[in-house]
């Protein structure tokens, strides 16, 4: 965990010398500094700040005049530096962290930040960096009476919005991840959220810079014209505006059948619909795919698999306050890129596996285990993107639960690959129940994806003792690519 | 009893003859001697012919030409489904599929547009105004990648053998330019109505179109399945404002030159009106283009001209004969038995009514002759008495009525089956026409 921190001095070498120790710490990211306690005033307002160098002796407002303008953020721990000793005993009635003397030694500087650090970490759980952040944003909030965070729009920002404090704080590929943290939060109680707005999102990359076209069914090129269609009545004619224009001259239309002037819309004449023209592959259709193409990533993606997200603008609660002052801590789940409990689960299994094997060397009972290869699933995860991916292997997981009896294992091995342990249980009693399972992988992708033909493969071994668990799964691998279901 | 026997015995095979004269002259030539004659020869070209027909299944199925069929109609999105279906059974599969929805009011634009992104049709067009079937059907003609057009009607589905069949001719004889389907009816069990029009559908289209055929006098193509070369369609710039659009584009291709062919083996299966009254509201739809498109339109066929062909000639007038003319003399038939025959009235009805059943009975022979599946038609036998009263009276009537109310009144023009701006303005047209 890295500290962000300011340092406020009115002298240039001392300014030199601390930005030289801050630069040499690893814990510490240096964000601003200021030459007087106005400048630094506006940084805290700008910055998210968790550490100040403060010198005492300043021209137009000294250090102690700068802490009591910032008496209400106790979020922010401070360490005076200063040429004099003699300040130590008012330092204390400021309750600030430490106190340097310069010129600052290297080693009472690395001590000192030390010891800020120990505390800060208190009540903070290093492993889940966006628990930090979401405590940095209510500390924010909380000591500078936000009532209200407010989404603000940004074209700069991957999501088209940005969250002071929290979208600053993240990368520009991460930004999404705020909405997660604020989602948790709101979860929590310690955000309520208002209904701001709807974004949708690129389905691999969460940028909201999208070009929203239509698109061929064919081809998919969005090199589209549309014409209107002409119906002349008195010969029953219908054709496209511009074989009426071509047979005539200038703006008159002639109908290529009758050869007759077309003379007045709705008399003789009209247009009861339009029609698109691809200069793709020349294919005319009137219900054009609508497709969004990302600016950021390049993908090129049907609305329908966009990721709908909604932006809010949220309201720091009593809990949220509470936490924000240290009583009361809330821990939020880590959204990361990992399947829900992928690597746990995968474990468990081997374990089972293995023990199974063990077992069998001991007492004399049939266990199978079996495979899935969700063949060419890669294309439809291609397709819809990280976020309804993970969804649908939570799905697919569970349906295929339904399916096993208590002592049964059930695990994603990799995006492709499913492993199911079945214990005392005969080979030829797993298959028929592997092909029912089978089934319903089909039906429930059938089902979600009409357009999608999911190729699905499978295979059923005995366990046996002699055959490790390694080569168990490599036999199954190798015997299900060679199937067909 | 006695006394029937006793007034035939004295009228003898002369009188017999005398008071059924129409039958005699018009109707027994027509619809027994002339199917039988045909029926012969048909026979005799099969056995000669199949040779023939082989070599050109063989051609088609070599050079497997690209066959758009278009689906024009409004409010048919609830056929969509069985007619999607019956074509992904077809053995035949090199084709596209044209939908058109001209102006529907209820869901069929939802049904059309997911059947088009699923991919089970290839191409779905709504007009978001109705413009009429002729103006739909022109609209698919627009982008039609095929060589041969097929149009089809919504509410029909296809034998599995149905587009191979229909595509067959075209190989047997370059000069043909279309060539229409077999309809056959699918609710045929739904009502004693629709059990009557699956024998008509026998005995008019099956037979008598294979007849005309033969004779080279086929004059309708129907709309509900019929297969076109798209240079023709494309040379006559498509449909023209119906009712009746079916029959009037295939004068137009027979003026062109062409030959018309009927395919008795290329199946669709319709549904009919399953009771007489709308039944009645169909025909006399049916019934009206007669006088509009032979009488009026394409009047020229009549007049010797540089264009004239005598084989055209013909197809028209035996239409307006025995669809016109002796429709009008049949009343007059009946004045001379109701003013000769007075007193003697019932035994002639009931003399005529057996004559008649015969007569259809003779007529469903054909139909079983020339059948490949006789078994499913025997049991139509025991309706053959109830046909006489269908045909001989229902059938005539509404005519008649269409008739007049076209021929006096021009009703069609104002049939809500066509939108009205299109009627007013093929009025005018027409008008300026005759004047």
């Amino acid at each position: 965990m890295t500290l962000n921190c300011i340092i406020v001095d009115d002298e240039k070498t001392s300014r030199i010398a601390m930005s030289s120790l801050v630069d040499h710490s690893d814990s510490l990211n240096l964000v601003g500094i200021a030459e007087s306690g106005e400048q630094a005033l506006e940084l805290l307002d700008e910055k998210q700040v968790d550490l100040i160098f403060l010198d005492v002796m300043m021209p137009s407002m000294s250090g102690f005049e700068f802490l009591d303008e910032i008496e209400d953020n106790n979020n922010v721990k401070v360490i005076l530096v200063t040429g004099k000793k003699d300040f130590a005993v008012k330092a204390f009635d400021y309750a600030i962290s430490d106190y340097l003397v310069k010129p600052v030694s290297r080693n009472r500087f690395k001590e000192s930040v030390q010891r800020i650090r120990k505390s800060v970490s208190v009540g903070s759980d290093s492993d889940f960096p966006n628990n930090l952040l979401l405590l940095k944003l209510i500390r924010f909030m909380h000591s500078r009476d936000m009532n209200f965070l407010e989404p603000v729009p940004s074209r700069k920002s991957l999501l088209g919005y940005t969250y002071a404090m929290l979208t600053d704080n993240l990368d520009f590929a991460n930004e999404a991840d705020a909405l997660d943290i604020l989602e948790e939060a709101e979860d929590n109680e310690i955000l309520t959220g208002k209904f701001v707005d709807t974004i949708y999102l690129c389905n691999s990359c969460s940028n909201s810079y999208l070009n929203i076209r239509e698109v061929c069914p064919n081809c998919d090129s969005s090199h589209l014209v549309s014409n209107d269609l002409i119906h002349h009545f008195s010969c029953a004619y219908m054709g496209e505006i511009s074989e009426f224009k071509a047979a005539g001259y200038g703006e008159t239309l002639i109908c290529p059948k009758c050869e007759k002037k077309l003379k007045h819309i709705g008399v003789d004449y009209d247009k009861p619909a339009a029609i698109f023209n691809c200069r793709g592959c020349a294919h005319s259709f009137q219900d054009p795919l609508i497709r969004a193409k990302c600016l950021n990533c390049g993908a090129d993606q049907k609305v329908e698999h966009l990721v709908k997200k909604e932006i809010k603008r949220y309201h720091l609660t009593a809990k949220g306050k509470d936490m924000a002052e240290g009583n009361h801590y809330v821990k939020i789940r880590n959204n990361g890129e990992q399947m829900p409990d992928e690597g746990e689960s995968t474990d468990y299994f081997i374990r089972a596996l293995k023990n199974e094997i063990k077992r069998k060397s001991i007492a004399e009972f049939d266990s199978s285990v079996g495979m899935f290869r969700l063949w060419n699933i890669s294309e439809l995860y291609q397709r819809i993107g990280n976020a309804a991916k993970r969804d649908l292997q939570k799905e697919l997981q569970q349906i295929l639960s339904n399916d096993l009896a208590a002592g049964d294992e059930i695990t994603f091995w990799d995006y492709e690959t499913i492993l199911v342990l079945f214990p005392e249980q005969r080979k030829e009693d797993v298959e028929s129940v592997m092909h029912k399972m089978a089934e319903r992988v089909k039906e429930l992708i059938k089902d979600n994806f009409d357009d999608f033909d999911l190729e699905l493969k499978m295979a059923v071994l005995k366990v046996k003792e002699d055959i490790t668990y390694e080569r168990t799964i490599n036999e199954l691998l190798e015997k299900a690519s060679k199937s067909n279901v | 009893m006695l006394e029937f026997l006793e007034f035939w015995h004295n009228e003898g095979t002369r009188g017999f003859v005398r008071i059924f004269w129409f039958y005699f002259i018009f109707e027994l030539p027509r619809y027994i001697l002339l199917d039988y004659s045909v029926l012969m020869i048909t026979f005799i070209k099969n056995k000669t012919g199949w040779k023939d027909y082989k070599i050109a299944k063989q051609r088609f199925w070599s050079e497997r030409p690209f066959v758009s069929i278009i689906v024009p109609g409004k409010d048919e999105g609830e056929n969509y489904y069985q007619l999607v279906s019956s074509l992904k059974e077809q053995s035949y599969q090199n084709f596209e599929v044209i939908v058109i929805d001209d102006g529907s009011d209820d869901n069929t634009p939802i049904v059309g547009r997911n059947l088009e992104r699923s991919g089970q049709i290839d191409l779905f067009l709504r007009n978001e105004e109705r413009g009429g079937k002729a103006s739909a059907a022109n609209l698919a003609l627009q982008y039609c990648k095929g060589d041969y057009v097929i149009h089809a009607d919504a509410d029909c589905s296809f034998n599995q053998d149905a587009i191979e069949q229909i595509m067959i001719p075209f190989y047997q004889d370059e000069n043909i330019g279309a060539v229409g389907g077999n309809l056959m009816v699918r609710n045929s069990n739904e009502s004693l109505c629709t059990i009557l029009q699956s024998i008509e559908y026998l005995i008019y289209i099956f037979v008598g179109r294979t007849v005309a055929s033969s004779l080279g006098i086929l004059r309708i193509v129907s709309g509900a399945f019929g297969a076109f070369r798209k240079d023709a369609l494309q040379r006559i710039k498509g449909w023209d404002v119906g009712p009746g659009l079916d029959g009037d584009i295939t004068l137009k291709i027979r003026k062109l030159g062409y030959k018309v062919r009927f395919e008795p083996r290329a199946v669709a299966q319709t549904t009919v009106p399953d009771n007489f009254k709308s039944l009645a509201r169909q025909r006399v739809r049916w019934s009206r283009s007669l006088i509009r498109f032979r009488m009026r339109k394409h009047r020229n066929l009549f007049v010797p001209s540089k264009n004239f062909s005598l084989i055209n000639f013909f197809t028209i007038t035996e239409n307006i004969v025995y669809d016109l003319v002796l429709n009008v003399m049949w009343y007059i038939y009946m004045v001379d038995i109701i003013m000769n025959f007075t007193s003697t009235l019932g035994y002639v009805i009931i003399a005529g009514f057996g004559l008649y059943t015969v007569s259809k009975a003779l007529e469903f022979v054909v139909v079983l002759l020339i059948s490949d599946t006789r078994k499913d038609k025997l049991k139509y036998i025991l309706y053959l008495p109830a046909m006489v009263l269908y045909t001989g009276y229902f059938i005539r009537f509404v005519r008649t009525w269409a008739y007049i109310k076209e021929y006096f009144f021009r009703s069609s023009y104002k049939d809500p089956w066509n939108p009205y701006k299109t009627s007013s303005e093929a009025l005018k047209i027409e008008k300026n026409v005759m004047d």
